[in-house]
């Protein structure tokens, strides 16, 4: 007798199993050229006759030259016999000049790892190449929480600074340093030039979490759980209640909104959720959230849900103004770690883990909304599977930006793309992400 | 009839974008590669002669996923009428040895268990859980109704968790 549970998890690893068996293919796929509509056909034949055999020299180089970077390629991300490969692996190639849908940004914001908390970097997608850098007022310290508008054009970045703070009255002890978080702007031109950074709307208390700036800019949603937090076991006098939130703020009135997320479902009644990414949708009026609440300390996070927030409900509890996106199920092949909602509210984009047999496997999802369908857009590299992947999404939603270990890349379609360089935008903590496209 | 020069070039950007896509759904529902391809390029070839408007479809997926689920029926008839005389025994998933090793082994058990199922069983299995259509949209490309695929869908899986059952 065959259970609906049984059942449920059959699905599931059939979806995985086709779309595993698919990547495989499609990375053959990739090695394989189609060779282009020529254009001006009559161009070959104007050709001169002692050009064939050195163009046909120069094929052979090409191809000489094209196998070995695939060899090095694949020896570098080559998964073992359990491993399968990530989609469309293959060389770095520029950007289609023309295809479906948008054209990718063409310009994303990280940080270098050697300045990573004081310096902004700007950079070309088509060959990773550094256009501009924009340093941060002295004492300001990047918290990681970096974003782009819809225009792609505009970024954001949180960042902190110390201040002495009082210790609050009967609590003992010596005055400590507090955090004072500050937002700041910058646009970006048509060469990658950064203009100037400039701070916007009101101080916040404490350190934020991952950032997202509304579609046209004008206001900052973020993840506040660490609001009130100014050193190990003190609390700043006059500081903020303590309690997970999520704030929006509104920086042409300096007016922020919160929402408080003690429960949420669809967590267990008197258990308190911990929101993690934001992100909002195209209509600038709704906040994607994910939360987690703690069920398993150790190995993957098996408890974690989305919900639409609506914005201009004005604040108060996160709970009566929201609605449940969706929720891991409870035997996940891929347990869903981050998500961000895709700008239309259909899919979510999201980094998983699966367990092995020999540890955890990393990977990139797309999931449609509200079926919970999936499909892996990208799976780390074998030799990188304890290695998580940073990710990011631009305004459009339809292309992805992917930063696992050395490896770095955008994907649209599937289809995977490596960056000329490899990625130096890494994480400085779970859950924030430090690329803006 | 000949497409002309615009529709040729926005058939050609559809073979460019969806050749790959299709000819790995073929894949699975055939079992073989060179097949897939071959029933992928008829379908290509077969708008280009007639001159079909893919331009003219604001989505030309679902025309073409039909057209391709057709032509592995076609191709499945006339491997049934050979197999009568000559069983063939293809090796699935339709991956070479190299790429069948990329698999874990759960997956290859899944997609062994999926290639012993009747074609029509594998056919909706195949949208259902690789194409990821709506029950609807594997009715009206395969031409059966919702009902039909509702409840080939439930046999195709139960037979498909009998199966891994029993591998164990």
């Amino acid at each position: 007798m065959i259970t609906q549970d049984e059942l449920a998890r059959t699905a599931e690893r059939l979806r995985d199993a086709l779309t595993a068996a698919a990547d495989v293919m499609a990375e053959r796929d990739a090695a394989a050229v189609i060779p282009p509509v020529p254009q001006r056909p009559g161009r070959l034949r104007r050709a001169r006759a002692w050009l064939i055999p050195l163009a046909a020299a120069a094929c052979v180089v090409a191809v000489i030259a094209a196998s070995v970077l695939l060899t090095t390629n694949l020896a570098r991300t080559s998964p073992s016999a359990s491993q399968p490969a990530h989609p469309g692996a293959s060389i770095c190639k520029p950007l289609p000049a023309t295809g479906p849908g948008p054209a990718p940004p063409r310009f994303y914001v990280t940080t270098d790892v050697a300045v990573r908390q004081i310096q902004l970097q700007v950079r070309r997608t088509s060959d990773c190449a550094i256009t501009s850098v924009v340093p941060l007022p002295a004492g300001w310290l990047l918290t990681g929480g970096i974003s782009a508008t819809a225009s792609d054009r505009t970024f954001f970045a949180a960042a902190f600074s110390a201040k002495s703070c009082p210790v609050q009255a009967g609590a003992g002890g010596l005055s400590s340093a507090a955090h004072e978080t500050r937002f700041f702007r910058f646009a970006v031109n048509d060469q990658g030039r950064a203009g100037r950074l400039t701070m916007v709307g009101p101080p916040v208390a404490g350190l934020v979490g991952p950032i997202a700036a509304s579609p046209d800019g004008s206001r900052i949603a973020f993840n506040a759980a660490d609001a009130n937090f100014v050193g190990p076991g003190k609390a700043c006098a006059g500081g903020e209640a303590a309690g997970a939130a999520i704030r929006v703020i509104d920086l042409a009135t300096g007016k922020i909104r919160t929402w408080e997320t003690s429960e949420m479902p669809p967590a267990p009644a008197g258990t308190g959720v911990t929101p993690h990414e934001v992100s909002w949708m195209a209509d600038g009026r709704t906040l994607a959230i994910s939360y987690v609440w703690p069920t398993n300390p150790y190995g993957p996070q098996l408890s974690m849900a989305v919900a639409a927030l609506d914005t201009t409900s004005g604040g108060g509890s996160l709970r009566a103004h929201s609605h449940v996106l969706w929720s891991q199920p409870r035997k996940c092949v891929f347990c869903v770690q981050e998500a961000l909602v895709s700008p239309d509210g259909k899919s979510l984009t999201a980094t998983a883990i699966q367990q092995t047999a020999h540890g955890y496997r990393n990977a990139l999802l797309r999931i449609s909304l509200p079926s919970g369908r999936y499909r892996v857009l990208y799976e780390s590299p074998a030799e990188a599977n304890s290695t998580s992947i940073t990710f990011t999404q631009d305004g459009s939603g339809q292309h992805v930006m992917v930063v696992s270990g050395a490896q770095a890349g955008w994907i649209r379609a599937g289809t995977l793309v490596l960056l000329r360089a490899p990625g130096s935008a890494l994480q400085f903590s779970p859950g924030i992400t430090t690329i803006a496209w | 009839m000949k497409p002309s020069g615009s529709a040729a070039e926005s058939l050609a950007e559809v073979f460019r974008c969806r050749r790959s896509e299709l000819v790995r759904l073929a894949a699975f529902i055939l079992g073989d590669r060179p097949a897939a391809e071959d029933v992928v390029q008829d379908v290509f070839l077969r708008m280009h002669q007639s001159g079909d408007r893919l331009a003219d479809l604001d989505d030309p997926l679902p025309y073409l996923r039909g057209a391709v689920v057709n032509g592995c029926r076609s191709v499945l008839r006339r491997r049934l009428l050979i197999g009568r005389h000559a069983g063939q025994d293809r090796p699935y998933p339709p991956l070479s040895a190299e790429e069948a090793m990329l698999l874990s082994e759960d997956r290859r058990q899944v997609l062994a268990a999926l290639a012993h199922l009747p074609a029509r069983r594998r056919e909706v299995l195949v949208l259902r859980y690789y194409a990821g259509l709506s029950e609807a949209e594997i009715a009206s490309t395969l031409g059966i109704s919702t009902g039909t695929v509702k409840s080939t869908a439930a046999r195709g899986l139960a037979a498909l968790a009998r199966a891994l059952k029993e591998s164990r």
